[in-house]
C-alpha cells in the first residue's frame, strides 16, 4: 500500500479508467488482463466458480455507467471482474512525467475504505488513483457475507460489506 | 225567288180547287134541275093520262100519290146535295121509288096492257140518263122483278089482290114482251148515258188536259220569273264577288310583291349564313387538326411520363440495394470495429505485460504501444466509415423517400396527362360535331338559299297570276253586270 510518506510516484504507464464521464488511474500492475465483457460468460476462476464480477461505477459511485470492458484482479483465491466503461494504457511521452501526489494522512484515515490512494492533476482536472486490488478484495468480502446472510449464518464484523462511507 | 215560286204555286192550287168544286156543283144542279123537271112531267103525264082515259080516280088518291111523289124526289135531292158522294144511290132510290109508283098505278088502274106499262119505261130512262150502267141494270131489275112478281101475286090469289088477274097467255107474252122492252130501253139509254158519259169525259179530259197545260204553262212562267230573280241576284252577287275579288287580288298582288322582297331579304340572309356557317367549319377543321397534334402530344406525354415512373422505379429499387450495401458495409465495419477493439485490448493487455517485465519487455511495450495506436487509427477510421456510411444511409433513406415521392408525382402526372387525353377526345370528339354541324348548316342554308330564289320566282309568278286574275275578275264584273241587266229585262218579261 501506498503510504502519505511515501515519495511520489510517476503517472507513466498508468491505465485510465472512464467510468462513464469521469475518468480514473490505476496501476497496471493491478490488472491481470483487460477482456472484453462479452468473453466473461463462459469463463471461471481459480476455484472453478463463475467470475465475480462487479460494476466499478456502482460501487464508486452509486450511479449506473455503460460497461464494455473487463479488469480482471487476481487475488489470492479469487480473480474479480471489475466492469468499466472504457480503459486505456495512459502512455505518456517520457519527458513529461505528470506526480501522483499520494493522499494527506487525514485524509486517508477518514476514509473507510482505502480505495483511493493519490490525486493527479492532468490538464487543470484531479485524476483519483484508484487501489484496484484493495476494491476487488472488499468487493469479495462483501459477496461472501451475502452469501452467508442468504444461508443464515452470523454475520461476522469484521467482514463489513464494502461502503464509501 | 222562292217566295215568289210559292206564292204562285198556291194561288194555282186554290184555282184548280176551285176549278173541281165548280164542276162538281154544276153537275150537282143539273142532276137537281133534272130530277126536278123530270118528276114534274111525270106527275103531270100521270094527272094527264088519268084525266085522258077517263078514268075514276078519286082527286084524293091522285094528291096523296102526287105528294108522295113529291116529297120523294126531294127527299132524294136534299139527300144528294147533302151527300155530294152518294148521288148515284139517290139516283138508285129515286128510280126505284118511281118504278114501283108506276107499276101500282099500272096494275091498280091500267092492267098488263094498259098505256101505263109505258110509263114504266120512263124511271128506267131517267135512272140509264143520269146513272151508270150498274145501276140501270139494278133499278131496271127490280122494276122487272117487281113487275113479275105483281103479275104472279095476281094470278095465285085474284081475290085477295084486288089487280085485274092475267087471265090468257096472251097477257103473259104481253108481260114479257114489256120486261124485255123495259131491259132493252134501260140498256139503250144506258147506253146513250154511256155515250154522253164518255163525251163528257171526253170533254172533260180535254178540259183536264188543257187545264194541266195552262197549269204547267203557268208554272213554266213562274219558273221563269223565280229563274229571272235569281239569275238577277246571281248576277248581283257575281258582280259584288268580281268586284271584291278584283280588289282581292290587287291586294294579293301587292302582299306578293311584299313577300317576294321579303323572301329576297331572307335569301341574302341564308347566304350571309352560309359563309359564316363555311368559316365556322373550317375554324373547327383547322381546331382539328390542332386537337390531332395536341392529342400526339399528349399520347407521347403519356408514354414518357409512363417512361419516368418506371425509370423512377428502377432508380428506387436501385437506390434501396445501396441501402442494403451500405447496411452490409455498416456491418463490416461493426466487425472491423469490433476486430480492432480487440487489437486494442490485445495491445493493452500485451503493454501491461510488458510492463510488468520491466525492462525486458520494453520493446514488447513498443510493439504493443504500435499495435495500439493501429487499432486506435483502426477503430477511429472505423468509426468515420461508420459515420460516412451513416450518412450514405440517411442519403439513402432521402433518396428513397424522394424517389417514392418523385414515383407517386410521376404516377399523379400520369393521371393528369391521362385526364387531359381524356379531355382532348372530348374537345376532338365535340370539335368533329362542330365541324360535321358547320358543314350541315352550310348545306342547310344553301339549301334555303336555293328555295328562296325558287320561292321568289314563284312569287313572281303568283304575283302575275294575281294580276291577271284582277283583270279578269274585272272583266266578269262587267260581263256580271250585263248579266244582271239582262235578268232584270227578264224578269220584267216573264212578269210583264
Amino acid at each position: 500500500m501506498i503510504s502519505a510518506t511515501e515519495p511520489p510516484i510517476l503517472a507513466n504507464h498508468m491505465l485510465r479508467i472512464r467510468l462513464g464521464a469521469q475518468t480514473f488511474l490505476a496501476h497496471h500492475t493491478h490488472v491481470a488482463q483487460v477482456l472484453p465483457i462479452a468473453r466473461l460468460r463462459d469463463m471461471h476462476d481459480e476455484r472453478g466458480q463463475p467470475m465475480q464480477q462487479i460494476r466499478l461505477a456502482e460501487l464508486l459511485q452509486h450511479t449506473p455507467a455503460p460497461a464494455h470492458h473487463a479488469l480482471l484482479i487476481a487475488t489470492r483465491r479469487r480473480t474479480v471482474a471489475l466492469l468499466v466503461t472504457a480503459v486505456d494504457l495512459w502512455d505518456l511521452p517520457s519527458d513529461i512525467s505528470p506526480v501522483v501526489q499520494p493522499l494527506p494522512p487525514v485524509l486517508r484515515h477518514a476514509l473507510t475504505h482505502a480505495w483511493i490512494t493519490g490525486i493527479l492533476i492532468a490538464d487543470g482536472q484531479p485524476l483519483q488513483l484508484l487501489n484496484l486490488r484493495q476494491i476487488a478484495q472488499d468487493a469479495l468480502k462483501q459477496a461472501a457475507q451475502g452469501e452467508r446472510e442468504q444461508r443464515g449464518q452470523p454475520i461476522n464484523r469484521s467482514d463489513e460489506p464494502v461502503s464509501r462511507n | 225567288m222562292d217566295v215568289l215560286r210559292g206564292e204562285s204555286r198556291n194561288a194555282y192550287t186554290e184555282n184548280l180547287s176551285t176549278s173541281e168544286t165548280g164542276y162538281d156543283r154544276v153537275r150537282l144542279f143539273q142532276l137537281i134541275l133534272l130530277c126536278t123537271i123530270v118528276g114534274a112531267g111525270i106527275v103531270s103525264l100521270i094527272l094527264l093520262l088519268l084525266m085522258g082515259i077517263g078514268l075514276i080516280v078519286p082527286i084524293t088518291v091522285i094528291g096523296l100519290w102526287a105528294n108522295a111523289l113529291g116529297a120523294m124526289i126531294c127527299s132524294g135531292i136534299c139527300y144528294a146535295i147533302v151527300r155530294q158522294g152518294a148521288i148515284e144511290l139517290a139516283v138508285r132510290i129515286y128510280g126505284v121509288v118511281l118504278a114501283l109508283l108506276t107499276f101500282s098505278v099500272m096494275f091498280f088502274y091500267g092492267g098488263v096492257l094498259s098505256p101505263l106499262i109505258f110509263i114504266t119505261t120512263l124511271p128506267v130512262t131517267v135512272v140509264g140518263l143520269l146513272s151508270s150502267r150498274r145501276t140501270v141494270w139494278i133499278v131496271g131489275s127490280i122494276v122487272v122483278g117487281g113487275y113479275l112478281l105483281l103479275g104472279i101475286l095476281q094470278s095465285l090469289y085474284p081475290t085477295q089482290i084486288p089487280i085485274q088477274p092475267l087471265s090468257s097467255g096472251a097477257e103473259w107474252v104481253s108481260l114479257g114482251v114489256v120486261a124485255i122492252s123495259v131491259g132493252i130501253i134501260g140498256l139503250a139509254t144506258s147506253s146513250v148515258q154511256a155515250s154522253l158519259q164518255a163525251a163528257l169525259q171526253e170533254s172533260q179530259a180535254r178540259a183536264e188536259k188543257i187545264f194541266t197545260d195552262t197549269e204547267r204553262l203557268l208554272e213554266k212562267s213562274m219558273q221563269q220569273i223565280e229563274l229571272g230573280s235569281e239569275l238577277s241576284a246571281a248576277a248581283a252577287e257575281l258582280q259584288a264577288t268580281s268586284q271584291q275579288q278584283a280588289s282581292g287580288s290587287t291586294e294579293q298582288a301587292s302582299a306578293v310583291s311584299q313577300v317576294t322582297t321579303t323572301v329576297e331579304e331572307l335569301g341574302t340572309t341564308a347566304r350571309q349564313i352560309a359563309q359564316s356557317a363555311d368559316h365556322v367549319a373550317q375554324a373547327a377543321q383547322q381546331t382539328l387538326e390542332y386537337l390531332s397534334d395536341g392529342q400526339q402530344a399528349v399520347d407521347e406525354s403519356i408514354q414518357a411520363m409512363e417512361r419516368i415512373r418506371v425509370r423512377m422505379q428502377d432508380i428506387s429499387v436501385r437506390v434501396l440495394g445501396l441501402g442494403e450495401r451500405s447496411q452490409q458495409i455498416g456491418e463490416i465495419i461493426d466487425l472491423i470495429d469490433d476486430i480492432s477493439d480487440e487489437t486494442h485490448l490485445l495491445a493493452l493487455n500485451a503493454a501491461i505485460e510488458a510492463a510488468g517485465a520491466g525492462e525486458h519487455g520494453r520493446r514488447f511495450s513498443v510493439v504493443a504501444a504500435e499495435v495500439k495506436n493501429l487499432a486506435n487509427r483502426t477503430l477511429q477510421a472505423a468509426k468515420e466509415v461508420k459515420d460516412v456510411i451513416a450518412e450514405i444511409r440517411q442519403a439513402t433513406n432521402a433518396a428513397v423517400l424522394a424517389a417514392e415521392e418523385g414515383g407517386k408525382e410521376v404516377e399523379k402526372g400520369s393521371e393528369l396527362t391521362y385526364r387531359a387525353g381524356q379531355v382532348m377526345d372530348t374537345i376532338l370528339m365535340m370539335a368533329e360535331r362542330t365541324a360535321q354541324s358547320g358543314a350541315e348548316i352550310g348545306m342547310a342554308t344553301a339549301q334555303q338559299q336555293s328555295a328562296s330564289e325558287q320561292v321568289v320566282e314563284a312569287m313572281r309568278e303568283i304575283a302575275e297570276v294575281a294580276r291577271q286574275t284582277a283583270a279578269g275578275a274585272r272583266q266578269m264584273a262587267d260581263s256580271a253586270a250585263m248579266l244582271s241587266a239582262i235578268a232584270d229585262r227578264l224578269h220584267g218579261v216573264a212578269q210583264g
